[in-house]
């Protein structure tokens, strides 16, 4: 049966490769900006996925315009913010301390950085929206933010390795592998206390209060994907919610803020935090696939992870309706022998391309609430961005 | 009181000692005399209604849990069998600055009400990442949240609490106050780290030590002062002053407990005593002050106590030594510091409850 379905799966996952070989190659501008804008590829073929962002861009009238990769436009912001993390966290530790080292392990600018991508590039956006774009003080606390969600983000990275007994992140050993799982909850303890600091500093009452919100929504995830709904016709309900307070919570709300800063209306920053949202849960959906579909050397993690943990995430979910057996096994959580290639088969034969539609779907509505915000560069840019989360390979 | 002590000091010569080192000799105050302060009794006002401190965490717990496990775990610490020390701190500090700066504003003393809750908070939340990196069994007399639950849930256990506090903090709308008590946490952390390191320069210890007593105990309490203080609208000098209160506060409060480790009997800590730091690795004041008069200890130090026997050793040199007098001292030359940073403070029955603090602090049983 596997074998049937082999030219499938390799269909998804080739559709996934070529796109982002496109990216993550050095060609990425030419590409976009030439031949790939209308839909072709570098070799000349129609491209699928490129098609897919085309019509994105199309319901904004867009298309004829060129989109550049963010990490080229962002540049500047994102080559120093490393090293100004670096700096924070180590500012009043001595030079040889532990918690030093533990502290700045993951923070080795080989992750995505997608949130502070997201997060700057709402800044720059709503900046134009509201034509504070010189406001260079106004920036300089946007970028605040954005170093904000990434510490934010790395921190629940520490708890959340700790919490699955992870060995390996980002294709290295994890933190409570090189030190002790113990020590490295108060690594993650202090790296919140870092940020809890730099919030304070940002010196906007509505930002400190909407970024505070984010650490208790992190723990109810945690918390949640710890339990089982009962009710088989909640969980997917409750995945979602979970998916938000888990990924979803972080980017929305420093997307609002960043939005609040830059001066614009209540409505207007609540689509920021709407477009946060929804690309979030798109993030999410397609991480919870590529569980499925990808290698553990494209991931830097082990593949089929969650099922060996335990958790049902979308794919799982969707191939209930077609297999509803699983949903016994997913109320033990895969816990009998066999239970995790039962499921995996099931969610690889009728889960995968559910998963994907809905991804897209989220996508889409992310961007459709920033229609009413002008037009430029950084808004295209966001466009991009819901893009490539729908359709990366790691 | 006098009673309960003798009956005590029949027992050994650990508690012998106990006499010999409570009667040293009381704090001399300048601001107000022994009698006076004896008279207000923070630990006994009402207006500081300490059991509302414990209902109203449970509130603010509730209120986010969303009523799930969060609930139970979190509120587990939070039994009202703690000293509450710090939040009394934080409350009468409150208040006597309010009197020095004549502020009678109830939004204001809202504010530093939820320092008092916030500090208290923080502190839980660093216990209970505490007990799981010492894999402690017991805490105040019962069970350990790690004992009773899994390791999972006790770390994100601490991290709500610490996650309720931190929107706690923002909903106070002043972002001093939040940078203030931000640094707490950090220096949580800090401090864990230095116990759990060890020093290999002998004459760097004691400052190690003090560093690591700073961070892991007074940096709670001085900057909580310090942002009721902030609140109550004081000078930049008087913010300072009361800073300065809280951390010798703070390092006393830590010197006496190292103390009591090796005097007092378990059942009154409610947690494993005598020599309990030692068994863990841990050099405290005594020791290290034992250490300058039998250097050999500082090879057991060195190996934080491992080997068979060394804790035995360590413990009867201590007791042999000068160290516990030596540490008594330094607790009441902090106590000194303590209340003549209040030197410049408006006279008040809180300012003389300040005083009182200080006292118990020095002369605490457990």
């Amino acid at each position: 049966m596997r074998r049937a379905l082999q030219p499938l799966y390799r269909g998804i996952t080739g559709a996934i490769q070529s796109a982002s070989h496109a990216q993550t190659s050095g060609q990425t501008v030419r590409y976009l900006t030439g031949a790939g804008a209308k839909g072709v590829g570098s070799d000349g073929k129609q491209d699928p996925t490129i098609h897919t962002q085309k019509r994105l861009i199309g319901s904004q009238a867009l298309e004829e315009e060129p989109v550049l990769s963010p990490s080229l436009i962002l540049e500047t912001d994102l080559r120093t913010m490393f090293s100004e993390i670096h700096m924070e966290l180590e500012s009043e530790l001595s030079k040889d301390s532990e918690l030093k080292n533990m502290a700045t392990y993951y923070f080795d600018g080989k992750g995505k950085a997608l949130r502070p991508v997201i997060a700057l590039c709402i800044g720059h956006a709503f900046n134009a929206h509201t034509n504070q774009e010189k406001n260079a003080d106004l920036v300089k606390k946007q970028r605040l933010v954005a170093i904000i969600s990434e510490m934010i983000h790395t921190a629940s990275l520490i708890h959340d390795d700790i919490l699955d007994h992870a060995e390996t992140r980002r294709g290295r050993a994890s933190v409570n592998t090189v030190w002790t799982p113990a020590k490295s909850t108060f690594a993650g303890d202090y790296v919140l206390a870092v940020c809890s600091k730099l919030i304070a500093r940002t010196n906007n009452q509505e930002v400190i209060t909407l970024l505070s919100n984010v650490l208790t929504d992190l723990v109810h995830g945690e918390l949640m994907q710890m339990q089982n709904k009962k009710e088989e016709d909640e969980r997917f309900q409750d995945y979602i919610d979970k998916s938000f307070n888990k990924t979803a919570s972080l980017m929305a709300y420093s997307c609002q803020a960043n939005a609040v800063l830059s001066g614009a209306t209540k409505e207007e920053c609540n689509s920021a935090f709407k477009y946060g949202k929804h690309i979030g849960i798109s993030f999410q959906l397609v991480d919870d696939l590529l569980d499925f579909v990808s290698s553990a050397d494209l991931l830097g993690k082990p593949a089929a992870a969650d099922l060996q943990l335990g958790l049902a995430t979308a794919p799982v979910l969707f191939a209930c309706k077609k297999f509803p057996e699983l949903n016994q096994l997913i109320s033990r959580r895969f816990s009998e022998p066999g239970d995790v290639e039962y499921a995996y088969e099931c969610a690889i034969k009728s889960g995968l391309e559910e998963t994907r539609e809905l991804a897209r779907n989220h996508s889409q509505e992310a961007m459709d609430n920033l229609a009413g915000i002008k037009d430029s560069l950084f808004k295209r840019t966001l466009a991009h961005l819901c893009h490539t989360v729908t359709t990366r390979i790691k | 009181m006098l009673y309960r002590i003798n009956t005590i000091l029949k027992l050994s010569p650990q508690h012998q000692l106990i006499k010999n080192i409570r009667f040293m000799g009381t704090t001399t105050h300048k601001a107000a005399s022994i009698e006076d302060s004896t008279r207000i009794d923070p630990f006994n006002l009402e207006e500081f209604n300490v059991s509302e401190v414990v209902r109203e965490i449970h509130a603010e717990l509730k209120k986010e849990s969303a009523k799930s496990e969060l609930t139970e775990l979190s509120k587990y610490y939070f039994d009202g069998g703690g000293k509450m020390v710090r939040p009394i701190i934080s409350m009468c500090t409150a208040h006597a600055y309010n009197c020095h700066t004549n502020i009678s504003d109830p939004l204001v003393y809202q504010k530093q009400r939820q320092v008092a809750l916030i500090s208290e908070m923080i502190h839980t939340a660093s216990l209970v990442h505490d007990d799981i990196l010492d894999r402690a069994e017991t805490r105040r007399g019962k069970q350990s949240i790690n004992t009773k639950w899994s390791l999972q849930k006790s770390t994100i256990a601490g991290d709500f609490i610490l996650g309720v506090s931190s929107k706690m903090l923002a909903k106070i709308d002043n972002p001093d106050v939040i940078q203030i008590l931000s640094q707490v946490l950090a220096d949580l952390v800090e401090g864990e780290f230095q116990q759990l390191s060890t020093i290999e320069d002998e004459s760097e210890r004691f400052e190690q030590y003090l560093s690591k007593s700073f961070n892991k105990t007074a940096s709670l309490m001085a900057y909580s002062c310090k942002a009721n203080a902030c609140l109550s609208g004081a000078s930049q000098q008087e913010v300072n002053n009361c800073f300065q209160y809280g951390r010798n506060v703070g390092i006393s409060f830590q010197l006496v407990d190292d103390l009591l480790d090796f005097v007092a009997s378990a059942d009154q800590l409610g947690k494993p005593a005598a020599g309990s730091d030692l068994k863990l690795g841990l050099a405290t004041a005594p020791v290290l002050f034992a250490a300058r008069q039998y250097p050999h200890l500082n090879d057991l130090i060195q190996r934080r106590f491992v080997q068979q026997g060394d804790v035995e050793q360590a413990f009867q040199l201590v007791v042999d030594s000068d160290g516990l007098v030596k540490t008594k001292n330094l607790a009441q030359k902090h106590i000194a510091e303590a209340v003549k940073a209040l030197e410049t403070l408006t006279d008040s029955k809180y300012k003389q409850g300040l005083v009182t603090i200080c006292d118990k602090v020095l002369n605490r049983l457990k």
